[in-house]
């Protein structure tokens, strides 16, 4: 690296631990139907307004969001709530997990190296995927990887199928016991997700946190 | 911008802050530096009094008369003259003082008017010299060691500043040490709640580790001065000041990659 680092900065201004969420998020061809896409980026702006009302949430939870859909894009790169823009995301193509679970875990890692180099503790990173689809690319490698890093408790996987999901399929990429959405509720998901984020940055790096069931969104 | 053969780096911006941007006042910091023939590097910081109503002009005159003479006088092949660096520091302050003078017989305003800081460094041939009169600060590394060469000066209260138009403006605080620093950094006022700790002006490691950990290996492709300037103007450091933001960084080149 030339130069330097601003990011580094960062951390002297805002020394605060940090909570890192990774959005995978299924951007493919069929989210466009029923407008599922557009419930999703609604969501996304449920998520950001309900952390920003907590002040320390929105200093700790740190968001980047990964779409796939066609090809996998980091979206955005992590950024705590104070400054996250949520997108507008639109829909296309097919549907690469697997590539965007590596991209997620790669994504956690370097930040995780971050955090350390700068002094700065962290909670346990989460994974977060939504997907209304099954993987169109090679995903088993990604999932083992993923389940390994799961039961070495390095990251949280939460696993949300919206209708149409191949929930077999995504029960055997997650860890955990993948969560059917109930309709089009994204934006309770969301609301579920921004309650959860904020007690576990209330809570100490390390601790336990006992979430809310996800009752409001999920089908049973 | 550096040269990319010279000992030296060094990068410098004033961006205004939130506040005089709000409220229609123009950017009242101002800097300017040059990497010497000599080998020397000097660089001059002023920052304009928000009460003075000329002091933008006030600031820019300073920073490159001051400028001018320190290049003037450190212009030479003799390295054996080290004391040179203080000689030319007391220039640059007498010369800046002199042509805010001569602005404000000419354009006839009071002086007060054109009052500004002013802080001057001249690096080089083994050996540092600063001068320094107002508020802003300077901090240097000497092999890990961060230390604040010179603190704020502030008059009896906490809203007073030492302007170069007052009338002991001879009274400017000098600085020299007979060790090259690693790396250098002068501010205005604008970062000092980011920069320093109020209660003893000792420098935030973790505010200047990153700059001088990066500094020496600026170069020209990098873009270095908007990536200051963007950084400058970034939210996180808004949050913290409305006020103008100068920050001048002065360090020796390394061409190896010592940190990821």
């Amino acid at each position: 690296m030339s130069g330097i680092d601003y990011n580094a900065l960062e951390f002297a201004q805002n020394p605060e631990p940090r909570c890192p969420c990774v959005l995978l998020l299924d951007t493919s061809g069929s989210m466009s139907i029923d407008n599922r896409i557009g419930e999703l980026s609604e969501g996304l702006a449920v998520l950001a307004d309900e952390l920003r009302t907590d002040d320390l949430a929105s200093l700790r939870v740190e968001i980047a969001i990964v779409t796939f859909g066609g090809e996998v894009n980091i979206q955005q790169d992590f950024v705590t709530v104070d400054r996250f823009n949520p997108p507008q995301l639109s829909a296309y193509g097919g549907t690469p997990m697997g590539t965007a679970i590596e991209v997620g875990l790669n994504l956690l890692h370097d930040r995780k190296q971050r955090y350390k180099q700068s002094g700065v503790a962290y909670y346990r990173p989460w994974l977060f995927l939504i997907t209304d689809g099954e993987p169109t690319d090679e995903w088993r490698a990604s999932a083992q990887r993923l389940h390994d890093e799961a039961n070495r408790k390095k990251v949280a996987f939460f696993a949300v199928g919206v209708q149409g999901t191949n929930m077999n399929t995504l029960s055997q990429v997650s860890p955990r016991t993948p969560v059917m959405l109930r309709g089009l509720r994204f934006r309770e998901l969301f609301q579920w997700l921004s309650t959860s984020l904020s007690s576990v940055s209330h809570s100490q790096p390390g601790d336990a946190v006992t979430l809310q069931p996800p009752t409001d969104w999920s089908q049973v | 911008m550096s040269p990319p053969d010279s000992a030296w780096r060094i990068i410098g911006r004033s961006v205004v802050g939130s506040g005089h941007e709000r409220v229609g006042l123009p950017c009242q910091d101002a800097c300017a530096y040059r990497l010497l023939p000599s080998g020397v590097v000097v660089a001059a910081v002023a920052d304009g009094l928000g009460s003075a109503e000329r002091s933008a002009d006030g600031a820019q005159i300073a920073v490159r008369v001051a400028l001018e003479t320190l290049e003037s006088v450190l212009n030479t092949d003799d390295e054996s003259a080290p004391e040179l660096l203080s000689k030319a520091i007391a220039a640059a302050f007498a010369a800046a003082r002199s042509a805010l003078e001569q602005e404000a017989e000419d354009a006839s305003v009071p002086l007060r008017e054109l009052a500004t800081t002013l802080m001057v460094v001249a690096c080089g041939w083994g050996h540092l010299a600063a001068g320094h009169l107002g508020d802003g600060a300077i901090v240097g590394i000497w092999s890990d060691q961060l230390r604040t060469i010179s603190a704020p000066q502030r008059g009896e209260f906490a809203n007073v500043t030492l302007p170069l138009t007052m009338d002991e403006a001879g009274s400017f605080v000098v600085y020299t040490s007979d060790a090259e620093p690693d790396a250098l950094a002068l501010f205005s006022d604008g970062l000092q709640n980011l920069a320093l700790d109020a209660r003893d002006n000792a420098p935030f490691k973790g505010f200047f580790r990153p700059l001088f950990a990066g500094i020496g290996r600026v170069t020209e492709t990098d873009q270095t001065d908007e990536q200051l300037a963007d950084f400058l103007n970034s939210p996180r450091i808004n949050e913290r000041t409305d006020d103008d933001k100068t920050l001048v960084l002065i360090g020796r080149a390394s061409d190896s990659v010592a940190e990821g």
